[in-house]
């Protein structure tokens, strides 16, 4: 495979000249991945259209409209063109569709990639293998009928004469292109249905594949914008001086429409030449704004809820919230911008290259038509790549300073100034009558989503309203569903509780047949939903068709201390046919680190008018040693592919939260759940005679004090560690014995996020474990 | 001037000495392999091997404190993909997005260099402070076993 920027180089050789000379010779004339022109050299390409191009070694070339961003998205929907012409998948590469090589829009998200381009690429393939079919049907003087095509190979049916597609593209070339070529039966696919590694890996684990930020071209300079410290603040004076004393600075001034930038020649002097910039801020209205204002916010901005009937035998209630949530995508937003007097070109790592070239145009008043957009690999998107102000500003920094560069924010700019799912609060009240039947469902939201659940109940009430907040949001994998399935999910549990009921049964019961009950059912019977578990564990159910009809068992188990392990999650997906299961086993896997890290430990807060969160540390996500088995089972299908982005993430949050229920009776219906003290009793692993310490100030927010006395110790040191509600050791340090083992240390824990923690004191045998709670 | 040997080959590099090693890979010697995370050491993105023993954020190692030493990158590990971790990613379609790989893959090169067959538990604890966003961690764990002929 070869690395993306040649695909790029490529993708333009073959269009601009190839597209003009389809069905003739195509003289090539292209730059290497550096830029440097290379001789031209005559060859023969079949391009019969724009997504498929055969070169006459056999190197076929697929075309992809959408972005990669870890979905597999260049790996499926090649797939289903080489299945449809019979390529030879050895012989296959890539390239990227750019908003003017003709295929289509480039909008990647929804889950939709798929879905769209199913019909269309099964047809574009199907063409192309008709037209190999007919000229070697021509060239052997036979029938088609008399010929079949299998791996890149035209064979003769009732004879032993075989020509490979390379071969044949001088006179496929010939050939009038079908208008209606025949499709497979999907009983006959060879490609789709099997497990096949993303294409680019081998560039991946080369280090060759390039994402938007190792883009490098000639004479580029580097540049970063400073951040405001909160929504609305403004710089009142800034003093440059210092900074553009520094090697490497070329500008520290403002730009139209950005603010006050810093041009360098590298990164490294960028990101230094901003931190030497004296600023004076004015702060702006939005100053004082907090999280727990804006909870207060919500709450009280939710107005009425309606109720069920009067008539229920038995109501309930109860309240969700849920927090901001940053994409934090490991490559931070950026793109590469070459603004020039009457055109320009982009690289870019977007879901939206259509929108990038519109955005482009807007801030330069270039025609959309004179912008190249490339869109390079994208280091994850999770719908924060659906926005384009990282191209806006390029294009205004490279407009301004007449020079190509590329522009990036650091990561705290990219976790501070991210267009996050949004923070929502929800109220729901459920009724049962004397059997345990459903009478009624009320689901309210403020800023979050509230749909109706897929269960047969009657009349289900669900609406929304807004509190207006100057936190920008956007979509995030799965968009609304994060909010809307988390808590329907929660609540058919609370509801079937309510009733005595089984989870599994009080769900299945409820739902009509089809492929969402089919998923419910396997999912319990692969978890081995009735099989007896140990005291302290416990297992969750959730399931939803928001995408593809899914269901998740997630089995966990909480120590009396309150230290939650997440033993093994269960996944069921009718996905219509797969196209390639080794990636939807993927999106799967994928989708359940992203929410087990949400559920239990990430959140966007709001202090003094800004993002408080700036890197991992205080934004954290799920590590190696917390990493579940996740087990995924494909329900067999032949129905047209749904799509697998963002179907496995909603239905996980709720059935860990169902499961840390059932294994502790502790309700969790705020998130993080790492909030929330999972203790069966407070201070569990203190022994008397081994000694006591004391914690103080409790709770704390950023240094605490910890002194104590050991019996059994009264030399050396004593150990002190912090664990995560995962029992992940987050910090480790010692304090040495005064006399008689005692000992005083005080401890900065202010990086980390607020929550429950435990303290671990030990000295050779002797421990003692207590719960912390950081504010 | 700070002279240190990459992939083999002897460098020297005109930058300031405070210059963390990462933006002198990415910005002066091309090589963008290594990936810039965080910038303060702890999502394991820039990882590299110093000295073919040790891993090293690279984000938080000077270029200074180089002098003199042998840096592995990603594009150093193999020239053809033949590294067993290199291969054992490939088979098992280790990468989603593929952008923390680089780093994932250089602290596993260290890891069997110090722990040839890793357990489960060798390998949670050496791997956890390299995030992967997509939340490839099961496969990583299994190409690491592979790698490791396990």
């Amino acid at each position: 495979m070869e690395s993306i920027s040649e695909d790029h180089d490529s993708s333009r050789r073959s269009f601009l000249l190839g597209m003009a000379a389809t069905g003739a010779l195509a003289f090539s004339t292209f730059s290497n991945a550096t830029g440097e022109l290379m001789i031209p050299e005559p060859s023969v390409s079949f391009e019969p259209n724009t997504w498929v191009k055969i070169d006459p070694d056999g190197t076929t070339t697929i075309t992809v409209a959408k972005s990669e961003m870890g979905q597999g998205v260049r790996t499926s929907l090649a797939m289903i063109i080489a299945e449809e012409m019979d390529a030879d998948w050895s012989k296959v590469k890539v390239r990227q569709a750019r908003p003017d090589t003709g295929n289509g829009g480039l909008f990647t998200g929804g889950s939709g990639s798929v879905i769209w381009s199913y019909d269309m690429l099964r047809k574009a393939g199907a063409t192309v293998k008709a037209m190999l079919i007919s000229a070697a049907a021509k060239k052997w003087n036979v029938a088609e009928s008399n010929c079949m095509a299998s791996s890149g190979v035209i064979s003769e049916k009732n004879g032993s004469r075989k020509i490979l597609y390379g071969e044949l593209t001088d006179d496929a070339a010939k050939i009038s292109v079908p208008s209606n070529p025949s499709l497979k039966s999907t009983g006959d696919f060879k490609l789709i249905g099997t497990p096949k590694p993303h294409i680019d890996n081998p560039d991946v684990v080369s280090g060759k594949a390039k994402y938007g930020l190792d883009v490098r071209i000639p004479g580029m300079k580097f540049a970063v914008m400073v951040r405001m410290p909160a929504y609305g603040a403004s710089i009142s004076s800034f003093d440059a001086t210092e900074t553009l004393k520094l090697p490497g600075i070329l500008k520290a001034e403002n730009v139209q429409g950005v603010g006050l930038v810093v041009l360098a020649d590298n990164t490294y002097a960028a990101l230094k030449g901003r931190e030497a910039l004296k600023i004076e801020w004015n702060m702006g209205s939005n100053a004082t704004l907090n999280s727990a204002k804006i909870s207060e916010q919500m709450k009280s901005g939710i107005g009425t809820v309606a109720d069920v009937p009067a008539s229920s035998a038995k109501k309930i209630e109860a309240h969700y919230e849920l927090p901001y949530l940053a994409h934090a995508t490991m490559e931070v937003m950026n793109c590469v911008a070459d603004i020039r007097q009457s055109s320009a070109e982009i690289w870019c790592p977007t879901q939206v290259g259509d929108d990038i070239r519109n955005a482009v145009a807007n801030v330069t008043g270039l025609s959309a038509n004179s912008i190249t957009v490339n869109t390079t690999l994208l280091g994850g998107g999770f719908g924060r790549r659906l926005n384009t102000d990282y191209a806006s500003i390029a294009a205004r920094i490279s407009k301004a300073f007449k020079v190509p560069v590329l522009f990036m924010f650091s990561r705290q700019d990219d976790m501070r100034g991210d267009a996050y799912r949004p923070a929502s609060y929800h109220i729901c009240k459920g009724g049962l009558d004397s059997t345990g039947k459903v009478t009624g469902w009320v689901h309210k939201t403020v800023n979050g989503e509230a749909s109706n659940p897929p269960y047969q109940i009657q009349s289900p009430n669900s609406n929304s309203t807004s509190v207006g907040l100057p936190i920008p949001t956007g979509a995030w994998r799965s968009v609304g569903h994060t909010s809307s399935i988390f808590v329907n999910e929660c609540f058919i549990d609370e509801l079937a509780v309510a009733a005595g009921k089984d989870p599994f049964e009080f769900r299945h019961n409820l739902l009509p047949n089809g492929k969402l009950k089919t998923v419910l059912e396997k999912v319990a019977e692969l978890a081995e939903w009735t099989k007896p578990l140990p005291k302290g564990w416990g297992r969750g159910i959730a399931c939803t068709d928001a995408y593809s009809a899914i269901a998740h068992v997630v089995e966990v188990s909480v120590s009396n201390a309150g230290i939650l392990k997440v033993e093994r999650i269960v996944a069921v997906v009718d996905c219509g046919i797969a196209i390639n299961p080794m990636g939807v086993e993927a999106q799967i896997q994928g989708a359940s680190v992203d929410a087990l890290s949400t559920a239990l430990k990430s959140e966007i807060t709001i202090e003094n008018g800004g993002v408080k969160q700036s890197t991992f540390r205080d934004f954290e996500w799920l590590r190696m040693n917390e990493m579940p088995k996740v087990e995924v089972h494909i329900i067999p299908s032949t129905a047209s592919p749904n799509g697998m982005g963002e179907a496995g993430f909603p239905s996980v949050s709720p059935a860990l939260c169902n499961a840390i229920f059932n294994a502790t009776g502790i309700r969790v219906r705020t998130l993080p759940i790492q909030k929330t003290s999972l203790a069966a009793v407070d201070d569990p692993e203190i022994n008397n005679n081994i000694g006591e310490i004391n914690v103080f100030p409790s709770p704390f927010t950023s240094f605490f004090k910890v002194e104590g006395q050991l019996n059994t110790a009264s030399s050396g040191e004593v150990l002190i560690s912090i664990q995560n509600l995962l029992g992940s050791t987050l910090l480790e340090t010692s304090a040495p014995f005064t006399n008689n083992g005692k000992f005083s240390q005080e401890i900065n824990f202010s990086p980390a996020s607020a929550g429950v923690y435990f303290l671990t004191v030990k000295s050779g045998s002797a421990l003692i474990m207590r719960k912390i709670v950081k504010e | 001037m700070t002279t240190l040997t990459i992939n083999g080959q002897q460098k020297t590099l005109d930058v300031p000495p405070d210059m963390p090693l990462l933006w002198a890979l990415r910005d002066i010697l091309g090589l963008t392999g290594t990936k810039y995370g965080c910038g303060v050491g702890v999502c394991g993105a820039c990882t590299v091997l110093v000295d073919n023993s040790t891993a090293a954020r690279s984000c938080l190692t000077t270029v200074a404190e180089m002098e003199g030493k042998s840096i592995t990158t990603i594009e150093g590990l193999s020239t053809d993909n033949s590294h067993p971790l290199q291969k054992a990613w490939i088979e098992l379609g280790v990468p989603q997005c593929g952008y923390c790989q680089a780093g994932q893959i250089m602290n596993a090169t260290a890891l069997l260099i110090k722990t040839p067959k890793p357990t489960d538990e060798d390998i949670n604890l050496w791997m956890k402070d390299d995030i992967c966003r997509c939340g490839t961690y099961q496969r990583i764990r299994a190409a690491i076993h592979q790698a490791a002929g396990q």
